[in-house]
């Protein structure tokens, strides 16, 4: 018999609406709510040990502390399973459940399944971490998502082998992995084309990826009075790249000293990104970081001053996640500094 | 215009006195091969090695592969590549299955690639399962790399016609007809837009011989790509790169052949190449668009050669089409990182909403440690490396995520 412990919150736990949200963890040996329908749907493979249930206010303010007390409360039961929810659309308890589930999994090393909506906020958060069941906005939907997340976690509970998350009805965690399919890819990609041209239902292997828009910042009203910082991902490093910048996949931006340079030269600079043919680069850095016509535009007085540090970084199988931070950090030092524009050049 | 394809079954491949094909058997003669591939003297040396399926073997440094051939009038299957210039895609030609001829060679700009012959790595590439005649060249020090390739690829081209000669007076083992003459009106009609990759040295497909670097779009029969118009001059990462084998079995112009008639038009293929700027990409997916509005085409099929900015290629020859009312399918691999949680391409459009996956090229795959290495003879430490590689990421393994849509390896979100 599967041992399941389920979290619920104080509504789904029949103590209260707004006005209890802030009650700490409470434990009922017993199902609760939910929990009800929820054990039917086990069909007597597995049995509900424990209900948990916390105030969706206390847990949000004192997530951490909220944790540590839940997960005292779990670890002497030793479940083998915790469901959470379905929290459906709820902004609160949908992160409390996300929050919980990945907990019991990094610290109890226990299987756990959740249920929401796809806009809860909880998916957003957590998606990567644990299995979601995709349910229904409300209440209304409580059949359906408990049955679903039932099976589901049944499965997680016992090691077996889980199909691709339409089968199984999860929101994906975000891994695609490499499977085979029954026809070649020319013959799916005919039989595709047909079904889009009849208008009958095909389903695109390769959703395109969302790419968050940038928009440009607005230009500077007075060039003349501004301080200009160079940023490059290309790869521009002092010769012999001290500090190890990778030619591909970066994990670091770094930062180096132009004071007093004219001109960055191929003796004491170069390329180490590696998704270019760096001769040139390596010739005059300068084709990559343009320092020599910027010290003359600054010589000129069309701008006030090079900012006297430049940022690289290789931009070649540089993850998103990582450039994101780069680029947080890096904007944040040049906002401290004064800095009124970048020229950021790529490859 | 009307090709028959004449197929013969090749089941076992041995060094002989004689090269000849009898019940199945290739036998090969090895010093007659060497001295014909190396008339020249541009080679120092020329090695030749038959790699089987279930063999202990990985097959390294992979340049290009190509299928024995015979034109039964004796003409060139490779037009203007080898030999004179003719229009491909008429009368007979002779084919081997079941077999392969392996271009090897080491240079730098050519990405390394292998074959596993057993083992797990050998789940993932089409050659695992051919005989493999391996050829690998290694030139004198010095030469040049303009040279190199020539003249490697010469060699491949003519070891394609020296084996295909062995079924001069033999009848096939199986026949088949390529035409596109008659259809009836009803099905829709379709094209394929056909990206072939010619950028610089070792980066180039050449149609009728000619590198394809500043091309606008062409129009082609279906006919002449399996008639050996295309061949490859493109050593690039291994997983997705279109060998000479495959240009001659396009999987795609096969099965748009294969249908026409039945559920569909095949109107042409429209051979377009991957640019190196912007503008000349805008000019390419523009005029191939219209190319396909000509052609009175209802879809097209897109398929890339590479990575990287060839996905912009793929993307702008999309929403060109989609943009004239014209429905596209696209077949691409994906880079989605070791744990397939990265974006799979580096361009996207919201045109294209129908996309075949053959794949993600940075997953990790456990492989057999090798009792021999071909193709790496000149260096003892790099060979003891190649026998002992336990795990590659799939990139590096030969036409694994080819995107011709050659495999059935697909991806799913999980």
């Amino acid at each position: 018999m599967i041992r399941v412990v389920h979290y619920i919150n104080q509504f789904f736990g029949q103590i209260g609406g707004e006005d209890m949200a802030g009650i700490g963890p409470r434990i009922e040996y017993k199902p609760v709510g939910p929990g009800i329908a929820l054990k039917e749907a086990f069909k007597g493979k597995a049995e509900i040990i424990a209900t948990v249930i916390c105030g969706d206010n206390y847990f949000m303010e004192n997530m951490e502390k909220a944790v540590d007390e839940i997960i005292e409360l779990i670890r002497p039961l030793n479940p083998d399973l915790l469901v959470a929810g379905p929290a459906f659309n709820a902004g609160r308890y949908g992160p409390a459940c996300g929050a919980l589930c990945k907990a019991v999994g990094d610290r109890l090393k226990i299987s756990s399944v959740t249920g929401m909506y796809p806009e809860n906020p909880g998916v957003e958060l957590f998606h990567r971490d644990v299995y979601c069941v995709e349910t229904g906005p409300s209440a209304a939907g409580m059949r359906k998502a408990v049955a679903d997340m039932a099976r589901l976690g049944m499965k997680l509970a016992l090691g077996e082998e889980l199909g691709p998350p339409f089968q199984e009805g999860y929101l994906p965690k975000g891994f695609r992995r490499n499977v085979r399919a029954e026809k070649s890819g020319a013959v799916r990609a005919v039989d595709m084309l047909l079904a889009k041209i009849d208008g009958r239902d095909f389903r695109t292997e390769l959703p395109m990826p969302e790419f968050e828009k940038i928009p440009p910042a607005p230009a500077l009203s007075d060039l003349r009075k501004s301080t200009i910082a160079l940023v490059t991902e290309g790869g521009i490093v002092p010769k012999g790249n001290p500090d190890r910048l990778e030619s591909s996949r970066a994990t670091k931006y770094l930062k180096y000293s132009i004071e007093g340079l004219n001109d960055l030269s191929g003796e004491y600079f170069e390329s180490v990104h590696g998704g270019y043919n760096n001769r040139f680069a390596n010739l005059d850095p300068d084709r990559v970081l343009p320092l020599d016509v910027l010290r003359e535009i600054e010589r000129e007085g069309e701008i006030k001053e090079i900012h006297k540090f430049f940022f690289t970084t290789t931009g070649n199988g540089t993850t998103i996640e990582n450039s994101r931070i780069f680029g947080k950090e890096i904007a944040g030092y040049l906002r401290r500094n004064g800095i009124d524009g970048v020229i950021l050049t790529s490859t | 215009m009307r090709l028959e394809l004449r197929r013969y079954k090749v089941v076992n491949a041995l060094f002989g006195s004689e090269t000849k094909l009898e019940n199945g058997t290739l036998y090969v003669n090895k010093e007659e091969l060497v001295s014909l591939l190396n008339e020249s003297g541009f080679f120092e040396r020329v090695e030749v090695y038959i790699a089987k399926p279930g063999e202990n073997t990985r097959i390294v440094n992979i340049m290009d592969a190509v299928q024995p051939r015979w034109k039964t009038d004796g003409s060139s299957p490779f037009p203007g590549a080898l030999g004179p210039m003719r229009i491909a895609g008429r009368g007979e030609t002779n084919a081997l299955d079941g077999i392969s001829i392996l271009q090897l060679g080491k240079r730098g700009g050519i990405q390394e690639g292998f074959i596993d012959m057993s083992g797990p790595g050998a789940e993932y590439s089409f050659f695992s399962g051919l005989i493999n005649i391996a050829l690998n060249f290694v030139p004198f020090s010095g030469v040049d790399d303009h040279a190199f390739d020539s003249y490697t690829r010469a060699a491949l081209l003519k070891a394609s016609v020296y084996l295909g000669r062995t079924t001069r007076d033999l009848d096939p083992d199986e026949t088949e007809i390529f035409s596109i003459q008659s259809g009836s009106p009803g099905l829709p009609r379709v094209a394929y837009i056909y990206q072939l990759q010619s950028q610089e040295l070792y980066r180039d497909t050449l149609v009728y011989g000619r590198p394809v670097r500043s091309i606008m779009p062409i129009l082609l029969h279906p006919n002449e790509i399996l008639d050996g118009a295309i061949v490859s001059s493109n050593y690039i990462i291994a997983s997705q790169k279109n060998p000479t084998y495959f240009h001659l079995n396009n999987p795609v112009v096969r099965e748009l052949s294969r249908r026409h008639g039945r559920d569909l038009i095949f109107a042409g293929v429209i051979a377009v190449n991957e640019h190196s700027t912007l503008l000349e990409k805008e000019r390419s997916a523009a005029f191939a668009a219209k190319l396909a509005l000509q052609l009175d085409v209802r879809g097209v099929v897109i398929t890339q050669e590479g990575g990287g900015h060839a996905d912009t290629d793929l993307m702008l020859n999309c929403s060109e089409c989609e943009k004239m009312g014209i429905k596209t399918v696209i077949i691409a691999n994906e880079s989605s990182g070791p744990q397939g949680d990265l974006p799979p391409l580096v361009d996207v459009a919201p045109e294209a909403d129908a996309v075949v996956s053959t794949g993600n090229n940075d997953e990790l795959v456990k492989l057999g440690v090798m009792d021999k290495v071909f193709g790496c003879s000149d260096n003892a430490q790099d060979e003891e490396r190649w026998r002992n590689m336990s795990e590659s990421f799939l990139a590096r393994i030969y036409t694994s995520t080819n995107q011709l849509g050659w495999n059935n390896l697909t991806t799913l979100q999980f």
